[in-house]
């Protein structure tokens, strides 16, 4: 079974996704974050459903709205008055400023969130392991620790329970000194297992040489055409916005909303750089 | 030529008066499955450290190891490393990646395998060993036989000409233990692969071997074929007696041995007594049964209905579970069956979600009182998580803390009985798995309990000390006391307990008393009941009642 996007050579992911927060970073625009958002919607609905998104639901409203209100509430900048009390007045620039930065937020949170389903530590450090081995290695034996040692210490504690009427009364100070013992029987517990597993690494000839890396994933002509894609839509918006397209001026006077021929061109390139999961995904579905 | 020569192996550990091993020499042939056993602490775990090259202890040498006819320091790093595999006792301990290809393919990364090469690797020993499924798993939850043969997996991928094993199914369920010991056999059948692993549980593993070494002190005291090697323990003492598997043990003293060859395995044995069919047995008598009939007294702790969730995982589903005063109940199931979480809901460790606790009638609140404590010892499934203080004498002085002058006689009783003098000074985590269990064993001993619960005390423990705990935890339950263990070793549960019980699936399915348990099981039963069954002899569980049934009944005369 294929799985499209999730199915490309991690290199080709990843750049997917650098891309993404680079281009949500730099185009600063109502139209092309409102569609951005909606794009980013759709990706994480792709994967799962939207349930880890919905998850996060209250993360990500909160933070969306502080900035919503707090912009126009902070901020008194801007031409076009909206509403003016005795002692501030609300702008149209900075209430539409404030929504854009909430737009921007909510669509990095969901860009991680769909990340973390598609690029999971192992093929993240996959990426890594070319270029420096030793710490990638020494990353995921850390990592594989500490869900290990929290484990263990709730069964020390728990053994040590079982143990409690061996000292006739607890006071503070013992219950301290308790908790102590109990990170240091982990410590010692813990070490010593490291050496039997330090002794599994050596049997199996770690330190004679220069480690190979072993690539799970194979580099096929999708992914090629994949990474050509992306480069290209991508390096488009790149240079349109170098051009200054894509970007609205807002301070210290709103530019126009509306839109020149070459910027539906670049909203276009940018829709397709964002929606480039879920164009993999309906390509693979009619070729089913 | 031969493969491994040893010639004069003698070591020291440094700080250390006497030697760990003295003056050994033996010579392996290529495709050789030797099997290496002792008590423990006799040297085994030494004496393959030393033929692996990179984890030879420090310390002073003497002697040499030749592989391939060149001393082992002269060899080259990748070759050592590739050519001469090993797998250690703990399923766990050995896995460093999180993922099980990772894992599979860290043993070749570190040898500059190219990738093709690892894929073509990774996809034969999978293929070869069945992994296949678990391959795209985390370790984590891969169970222990899966994780062991992994480790496996990831060692033959470097394609070893020699595999050691450091007691491979120490912590495996029976089921799982015979299958890894078939795969290492038939990889050794396969590919002419000299083997040569260490075994506490020789049941199993004794047939298998081509060739026995048995050790005692350091020394190489037998070399030789497995059915000599029987006969060998059987003169030499009763420290080597303990190593006889139940089969030629039992066939032994029922003094049927002379001539022919000694029976070994299950098929064996009763191909020995059809034999002997003809002979004019006595007609079957069932043995006496003593107390199998329970009154319906009140339990001494009770479980009704109980449920027991991790996170997503129900572990204990509607369990029902009665402890009687003065038995001692062993608890079977495989490897992830519930039966360390089914110990720890009985020692109070852990609330269930349903259901309930009674302990004599008084039903348990989820505070944990003190006097609940104090009644229940329990020995955790990792005794490195049960020690308190820096040494061995620490751990057992406040064991005995509130004793009077009586309870200080009985903890050097224990010390003697146990023969813990020479570790007294010792911190826990420094003993072996089998040492450390039988300092916590002391310990619980020593404390005034009623209920004591063990999860899987006869890990790692040697045939010796295995008779050692089990005449312990019979006499501790005949003062009225009343002993719940977990265990993989039935053997061990046959001549302790007095009832079985198997979980499985977060239920106690089979409950009886150890006789009828073990007669109605085709697997987890013993190797003895497994020989006598339906054979028209008096059918029996251990050695002991087999003994006993037949000598009672003119036996030796109608045997031999």
């Amino acid at each position: 079974m294929s799985r499209g996007f999730r199915d490309l050579h991690p290199v080709v992911t990843f750049i997917y996704y650098t891309g993404v927060l680079l281009l949500l970073l730099l185009m600063f625009h109502p139209l092309f974050i409102l569609s951005a958002c909606i794009l980013l919607l759709a990706v994480n609905l792709l994967y799962d459903g939207g349930k880890e998104l919905f998850r996060w639901k209250g993360a990500m409203g909160m933070t969306a709205g502080v900035i919503l209100v707090v912009n126009p509430l902070t901020s008194e900048r801007g031409t076009h008055v909206l509403w003016e009390g005795t002692s501030h007045r609300v702008t149209w620039e900075a209430v539409l400023y404030g929504g854009m930065m909430s737009g921007i937020i909510l669509c990095v949170m969901a860009t991680f969130i769909s990340y973390q389903q598609v690029i999971p530590t192992n093929k993240f450090l996959y990426l890594f392991s070319r270029l420096l081995p030793q710490w990638a290695l020494l990353i995921v034996l850390a990592l594989r620790l500490v869900p290990l040692l929290r484990e263990r210490l709730g069964e020390i504690e728990m053994v040590h329970r079982s143990r409690e009427d061996e000292i006739p009364k607890l006071s503070l100070q013992e219950r301290l000194r308790r908790s102590m013992k109990r990170l240091e029987v982990l410590l010692t517990w813990s070490l010593e297992e490291g050496l039997q597993r330090a002794d599994s690494m050596k049997a199996r000839g770690y330190g004679t040489g220069r480690r190979s890396s072993y690539s799970p994933y194979r580099w096929r002509p999708q992914d090629g055409g994949a990474l050509l894609f992306l480069l290209i839509s991508g390096g488009a918006c790149f240079y349109g916005w170098t051009q200054g397209l894509g970007v609205l001026t807002i301070y210290p006077e709103m530019g126009s909303l509306g839109l020149t021929d070459e910027g539906w061109a670049l909203l276009g390139g940018y829709l397709s750089f964002l929606g480039f999961p879920v164009l993999v995904e309906l390509g693979g579905m009619i070729h089913e | 030529m031969n493969d491994l020569k040893c010639v004069q192996v003698g070591f020291n550990y440094p700080g250390t008066s006497s030697p760990a091993l003295q003056n050994i020499s033996f010579s392996i042939a290529p495709g050789e499955f030797v099997l290496l056993c002792g008590p423990s602490g006799c040297g085994k775990t030494t004496l393959l450290r030393m033929i692996k090259r990179e984890l030879r202890p420090a310390g002073q040498m003497t002697g040499e190891i030749l592989y391939g006819g060149i001393p082992l320091q002269d060899l080259p790093a990748h070759r050592a490393a590739g050519e001469i595999g090993m797998v250690f006792q703990h399923p766990g301990h050995q896995i460093v990646m999180e993922n099980t290809l990772q894992e599979l393919v860290f043993g070749m990364e570190n040898l500059g395998f190219s990738s093709e090469l690892m894929r073509r690797r990774a996809a034969e020993t999978t293929a070869y060993l069945g992994l296949e499924k678990v391959l795209s798993r985390p370790t984590e939850s891969l169970s222990g036989g899966q994780k062991q043969l992994l480790n496996l997996a990831s060692v033959l991928a470097l394609r070893p000409r020699l595999l050691l094993l450091d007691e491979p199914t120490g912590h495996l369920d029976p089921v799982a233990a015979v299958r890894f010991l078939h795969t290492v056999k038939r990889l050794n059948e396969e590919t002419g692969m000299t083997v040569i692993f260490t075994e506490h549980r020789l049941e199993e593993a004794y047939p298998l071997a081509d060739r026995v070494l048995v050790m005692n002190q350091g020394k190489l005291c037998f070399n030789g074929l497995p059915r000599e090697g029987v006969r060998w323990m059987k003169e030499s003492g009763p420290g080597h007696r303990d190593l006889i598997p139940a089969i030629p043990s039992l066939i032994l003293q029922t003094g049927g041995s002379e001539g022919g060859a000694l029976p070994l395995t299950v098929k064996e044995g009763r191909k020995w007594l059809q034999e002997r069919e003809n002979l004019p047995f006595l007609s079957f008598s069932d043995p006496p049964r003593r107390a199998s009939s329970f009154s319906p007294r009140q339990p001494l702790l009770s479980l009704r209905r109980v449920d027991f969730r991790y996170a997503e995982e129900t572990v204990l589903k509607q369990t029902t579970f009665d402890i009687f005063t003065g038995e001692c109940v062993a608890i079977f199931g495989g490897n992830g069956s519930g039966k360390s979480t089914l110990l720890k809901v009985m020692a109070g460790l852990l609330p269930p979600n349903t259901g309930s606790i009674r302990y004599r009638g008084r039903k348990w609140t989820r505070r944990v009182s003190r006097e609940r404590i104090r009644r229940i010892g329990y020995l955790p499934q990792n005794p490195e998580s049960y020690f308190l203080h820096e040494t061995v004498e620490a751990e057992l002085q406040a064991a005995s803390r509130q004793a009077g002058e009586e309870r200080r006689e009985r903890c050097r009783e224990v010390i003697s009985g146990f023969s813990l003098t020479p570790f007294l000074s010792r911190h826990p985590h420094d003993l072996s798995g089998g040492e450390m269990q039988k300092v916590a064993l002391a310990c619980l001993l020593l404390r005034d309990l009623e209920l004591l619960l063990l999860d899987e005390p006869t890990k790692g423990v040697d045939p010796e000390c295995k008779s050692l705990f089990s005449r312990l935890l019979k006499s501790f339950a005949e003062q009225g006391k009343t002993v719940v263990l977990t265990t993989h070793d039935v053997e061990f549960a046959a001549v302790t307990a007095t009832r079985c019980s198997l979980l499985f699936d977060g239920e106690i399915l089979a409950s009886g008393t150890v006789g009828s348990f073990f007669r109605e099981n085709d697997f987890y039963t013993t190797a003895v009941y497994r020989m006598t069954r339906d054979t028209g002899v008096p059918e029996a569980v251990t050695v002991e009642e087999a003994v006993r049934l037949w000598q009672g009944q003119s036996g030796r005369s109608v045997l031999s």
